[in-house]
């Protein structure tokens, strides 16, 4: 009892900027950052709530940028369309931590899939113009970033591959038998 | 009760036009305003990626905004401190090549004696230059006033100047601020879209402003380095050959009018010297400039404009003619701009608004 009251008395509540600091510093991207390279990427990103219902971005919208979930629920989904049928399939469910759209950091093709907030989201959006922007100003920052999105995407590419082996060698052994 | 969509459109066509009737009443009167921040706003793109460089250095923002606008002041410092007397100087000399009150006067007479003596009788017997007299006479009793005019607008132009700096200073300290501060009031339907066009339209215009600039710096060098030739080798006695080069280089943000603009005082400086071969070194000045001009239609400019904001001539003219009547010499070296500014900006609206709409 006397624990919990001084451990309540002791917390400090985070600020807000602390909350975008913490999620930030949880993805990928921006992992190994200093807390005043964070504090310079904070300035950059921008904060954005959505009602239940409300797209983040559509597919075929140009990529922009990427979005780090800090509350909320977004479902990922793409829309296939066969003849005159158009499908819906959702890909995967995002909460809060998660993040989305970090390839678009890199280059401006059309997104995928939709991204569908499934109750009330707030996001924070850091997009590929403050990305360039970084490089000119602090490009000690800025090539840290973009190595680490190298990285996140080189494993990608080694798990798409390790993935296509197996296909490739159950295909192989189907044909045989 | 609700309105049907009739109603709804005709309280919202009401608004409109009240908005508008609104805006165009108040437009002379921000008239001011509107100039100090459009020129602010073409200052800040232009000086906004000198900021960057210095932030490169570790230097914090603020500071680097502020030392920016030092050197810009202080350039501007220097170059009035030098440029001044050397207008004056030429004023000076114009003045007395062309002495209104004798040569006119003296021209007009023996005009009136030659064509006297030619005619029967006596046809021309007005008493012209006593009219010239009488009007140099009431244009001396004008000076005062015009001269405090003058003052008026001069103080003026320093305020607005100093408005300028201390407004571009801003938007270059708070430029994420300022675009944040935008990009809070659009809605999440049109968040990335409105992101992802300012983007592109402040990298084009920050392209292109620089690309004028570096333009018209070059035409002014490579004038003064022409001339610089013409004078060395011919002996042309052509003054006031940096003042004339950073005259061409101004002139040159005015397309068409401009190259002619910038050649003139060259012309006018090799007629009031008269050295023994005149006509040659005319013919060389000009020369020069169309050489000029050559260089910069051909090889600088398309390299460092770009053909992006390439604007059609009639377009040209006309932003020509509404900046020369809002504000004079300076609107219409800053029309074409400000033109390609609202060429650059519809253009990225109108080819990345549609990807969005699904």
């Amino acid at each position: 009892m006397t624990s919990v009251l001084w451990r309540s008395i002791g917390r400090k509540e985070k600020t807000r900027e602390e909350i975008m600091m913490e999620a930030l510093s949880n993805v990928n991207i921006f992992r190994n950052l200093s807390r005043k390279e964070l504090k310079e990427v904070l300035d950059l990103v921008y904060h954005r709530v959505y009602k239940k219902g409300d797209y983040i971005f559509k597919q075929g919208y140009p990529g922009n940028g990427m979005y780090i979930i800090l509350k909320g629920t977004v479902q990922i989904i793409q829309e296939k369309i066969e003849g005159d049928t158009k499908e819906e399939e959702i890909l995967v469910t995002l909460h809060s931590g998660d993040f989305l759209g970090e390839m678009s950091l890199l280059d401006e093709a059309p997104r995928s899939a939709s991204a569908y907030c499934t109750e009330l989201t707030e996001v924070l959006g850091f997009f590929r113009g403050d990305l360039m922007d970084l490089l000119n100003r602090n490009p000690e920052l800025g090539s840290k970033i973009v190595l680490n999105i190298a990285r996140v995407l080189g494993e990608r590419l080694r798990i798409t591959n390790q993935l296509l082996a197996e296909l490739q060698e159950k295909q192989k052994k189907e044909t045989e038998s | 009760m609700s309105l049907t969509e009739n109603q709804r459109f005709i309280i919202r066509l009401i608004f409109f036009i009240v908005l508008a009737a609104g805006f165009i009443l108040i437009l002379p009167r921000l008239q001011t305003i509107i100039t100090v921040i459009v020129i602010s706003i073409l200052m800040f793109t232009l000086l906004d990626p000198f900021v960057d460089k210095l932030e490169r250095f570790k230097i914090p923002r603020a500071l680097s905004a502020l030392t920016v606008i030092l050197v810009i002041l202080l350039l501007i410092a220097f170059g009035v401190s030098r440029i001044v007397p050397l207008v004056e100087n030429a004023a000076q000399q114009i003045s007395q090549s062309f002495s209104v009150e004798n040569t006119l006067n003296d021209r007009i007479q023996s005009g009136i004696d030659f064509l006297n003596s030619k005619l029967p009788v006596s046809a021309i017997t007005t008493d012209i230059p006593e009219k010239i007299n009488e009007l140099i006479e009431s244009l001396k009793q004008k000076i005062p006033g015009l001269l405090m005019g003058a003052g008026k607008g001069l103080i003026n132009a320093f305020s607005s100047f100093f408005f300028v700096l201390f407004i571009t200073f801003f938007f270059l300290k708070d430029e994420r601020a300022i675009k944040r501060g935008i990009i809070r009031l659009v809605p999440n339907k049109h968040f990335e879209m409105s992101l992802n066009i300012m983007d592109k339209i402040q990298r084009q215009l920050s392209s292109y402003l620089q690309g004028l600039f570096l333009a018209a710096t070059s035409v002014g060098i490579t004038s003064i380095i022409g001339l610089f030739l013409v004078n060395t080798i011919f002996d042309a006695g052509i003054n006031y050959i940096v003042l004339i080069g950073i005259w061409a280089g101004f002139a040159n943000l005015i397309p068409y009018v401009g190259p002619t603009a910038g050649a003139i005082p060259a012309i006018l400086s090799v007629l009031m010297s008269q050295p023994p071969n005149t006509l040659l070194i005319v013919v060389l000045v000009i020369g020069v400039f169309a050489f000029v001009q050559f260089l910069d239609n051909n090889i600088v400019s398309p390299y460092l404009v770009g053909k992006s904001v390439e604007l059609h001539p009639l377009i040209v003219f006309i932003v020509l003619i509404i900046g020369g009547n809002l504000m004079g010499l300076l609107g219409m070296m800053f029309a074409v701009p400000v033109a390609g500014i609202i060429k650059v900006t519809f253009g990225e609206i109108i080819t990345n608004a549609p990807k969005y709409q699904t």
